[in-house]
């Protein structure tokens, strides 16, 4: 396949920067990204070691596909232990980095030991260098994007970076690639900050080749194209409504994860849908959703791009928020909205906006939120922890609120940064923390879609939605719907 | 009859089929870098647009070219340039209003599209109709063929037409 056979080494500690070939013999066993990085890192590192230490190491690994024309394939993964789980952590993001990394010749970066001063690592095809990040240490992700852009003079610069959130030791940071793209869960960017690694920036202009039979490659591409064109989902709901169009969907069968999981179901569901997001606002007759947008070569299109209204108390007179930029995702609205109760389409687009800004997962941010609203219910946490936040099921300023302070990893924000597991044990109630392996549940309530049960606790990663989906069988019927029984 | 490329950025989701499938075409790899067409994201609106040469009449690049390595091809109409010919020199890439001729520093010459000789591939790799490769002299056939089908379903309110991700998923 299409591999650039080689992989980059980088030893923090020493500043040492070496390539290696890719192994392909675990390249034939393991595939690519998810199975192949695994192998590497089992054989690299100790599996007691402390997820946010120099032992740990964290590869950013592309797949056999990425780069290519094949649709969906452009995409890249990061793995390592995780601080959130304290076991394997892999995250794969969209967007454009992953492609542009193996269009520099790299299959993979692996990156070892921790640097003794803030620096980012500057790749031009061949060349890869560790510079100085004291300028960007310390600003958001979409600073630090707009920082190197502006220093590299190269508006083509592909850059997956962590913001303050990571820098401040929140146990869910995410690497944000593309300014609104991330590897976002189980704390991979936490580890990426741990090594004084602040950002990777990537030009390929090699391409990417090596593919043995290039014209059944592109009949068998353009029929992949072909199935997700024609199907329902792929073809139509996503592009229109994005993985939103689940929210009335899951809603509607009971599955709906709302305040902390109490309840299956959420009464504000239809003012959060991808459907909403469609529809004008009253305030400025614009809808929430500006368009859809595709990652690299993929021909489905399903992300959001979404403008916050500039009359919503939460970017009142803050004009940098009143750009284009990533919009909800289910999984994002899910946790923000249903699990907090809140039903404010523009809060959640600011909180996600937020998520994106410092790069910190919103899947755990709003569950974590979530648990807290529950313990501050119950008495445990009240308004002196909270630093005077109201921590009120459905209260949109609490949630935008501590998305501003976990983003600088603040006051109470520091609470809300150490996940749901740890918040609650703190608070003495551990027992509310919905999670899995001390990663917090996605957008399903296994109450309502029982298979997703088996896939949490089955998840090497803990709960997590992306292993083992059985909503596509129990809820779509693709390819079939089973017998519950 | 003669077509030409129809770029319509209103349609367009940024996915880079395009560059993917000129890249490979021309020089057969994936390669957005080497594309004769470009995507550019306008981040902050929202927005997505491809554009290439329009293949000028009066082709600007061909002639300001001294050794005439730019030549129309009469069957497609398109300007290509002529590999073993090219010095590099670079005078059509300042000539070329709008900077849809490129020097390529590998292999020493110019790039441009050349609607790959009468079968544009970006055209073929576009998913959502973006890229189309229509007749040249009725370009706007379908642009009219929309507003005239309002016209005849007695819409009185005569808006713009519909946003593009309700657009392009009825029209696929």
């Amino acid at each position: 396949m299409a591999w650039a056979n080689k992989v980059l080494r980088i030893n923090l500690t020493r500043g040492e920067i070496t390539d290696e070939p890719l192994n392909m013999a675990w390249v034939s066993a393991y595939l690519g990204q998810r199975g192949l990085a695994p192998k590497y890192l089992f054989e690299e590192i100790d599996p007691a070691c402390d997820p946010l230490s120099p032992e740990n190491k964290l590869i950013m690994t592309t797949g056999p596909l990425t780069g290519t024309m094949a649709s969906t394939g452009g995409r890249y993964s990061v793995v390592t232990k995780g601080p959130l789980t304290g076991t394997i952590a892999c995250s794969n993001s969209g967007g454009y980095f992953g492609a542009e990394l193996k269009s520099a010749g790299w299959d993979m970066i692996i990156l070892e030991g921790k640097s003794p001063k803030p620096v980012y690592l500057y790749v031009e095809n061949e060349k890869a260098e560790l510079r100085d990040a004291a300028d960007i240490w310390g600003k958001s992700a979409w600073e630090t994007d707009h920082l190197l852009h502006t220093k590299h003079q190269d508006p083509l610069l592909r850059i997956a970076c962590v913001g303050r959130a990571a820098e401040a030791g929140c146990y869910y940071s995410a690497i944000v690639n593309d300014l609104h793209r991330a590897a976002g869960r189980s704390g991979v960017g936490t580890v990426l900050a741990s090594k004084n690694v602040k950002a990777v920036a990537v030009r390929g202009t090699k391409g990417v080749g090596n593919i043995k039979d290039p014209m059944r490659f592109l009949q068998a591409t353009e029929e992949g194209k072909r199935v997700l064109r024609e199907n329902a989902v792929t073809g139509g709901g996503l592009p229109q409504y994005g993985t939103q169009v689940l929210m009335n969907v899951i809603n509607e069968i009971g599955a709906m994860p709302t305040y902390n999981m109490r309840e299956t179901q959420f009464d504000g569901a239809h003012k959060i849908s991808g459907e909403a997001m469609h529809e004008p606002r009253p305030t400025d007759h614009q809808p929430n959703l500006t368009t859809n947008a595709a990652c690299f070569a993929c021909t489905i299109a399903c992300g959001r791009i979404s403008k916050i209204d500039q009359n919503h108390f939460s970017v009142k007179n803050k004009p940098e928020y009143w750009h284009a930029s990533g919009g909800l995702e289910y999984e994002a609205a899910w946790a923000l909205g249903s699990d907090t109760g809140v039903d404010d389409l523009e809060a959640l687009t600011y909180a996600n906006f937020l998520c994106n800004e410092d790069a910190f997962d919103p899947i755990s941010f709003g569950s974590t939120v979530a648990a807290a609203m529950e313990l501050y219910e119950q008495g445990l946490i009240t308004a002196e922890h909270t630093g005077g936040i109201e921590f009120k099921f459905g209260s949109a300023e609490a949630l935008t609120r501590a998305a501003e302070l976990v983003a600088k990893g603040e006051g109470f924000g520091k609470d809300i940064g150490l996940g749901s597991k740890r918040l609650c044990e703190k608070y003495g109630r551990p027992e509310l923390s919905m999670t899995v392996k001390g990663q917090e549940f996605p957008a399903y309530d296994p109450r309502g879609i029982q298979g997703m049960g088996l896939a949490y606790a089955t998840s090497n990663r803990g709960a997590c939605h992306l292993r083992g989906y059985t909503v596509t069988s129990e809820v779509l019927g693709i390819p079939e719907r089973p017998t519950p029984w | 009859m003669l077509r030409a490329l129809q770029l319509e950025p209103e349609k367009c989701t940024g996915c880079l089929q395009c560059e993917m499938a000129c890249s490979f075409e021309n020089e057969g790899v994936f390669n957005p870098s080497k594309s004769r067409i470009k995507v550019f994201a306008f981040h902050n609106e929202g927005r997505f647009a491809p554009y290439t040469c329009t293949q000028c009449d009066e082709a600007w690049c061909m002639h300001a070219c001294p050794v005439e390595a730019i030549v129309l091809n009469a069957a497609t109409g398109a300007k290509e340039v002529l590999g073993d010919v090219c010095v590099g020199c670079k005078v059509c890439t300042i000539a070329c209003p709008f900077g849809t001729v490129n020097y390529d520093s590998v292999s020493a010459v110019v790039h441009k599209c050349d609607l790959c000789g009468g079968d544009p591939w970006c055209a073929k790799a576009c998913p959502t109709g973006a890229i189309t490769f229509v007749d040249a002299d009725n370009s706007g056939l379908e642009r009219m063929r929309a507003w005239a089908q309002r016209s005849a379903a007695g819409s009185a309110s005569f808006n713009a037409p519909a946003s593009k991700t309700v657009q392009n998923y009825q029209k696929a």
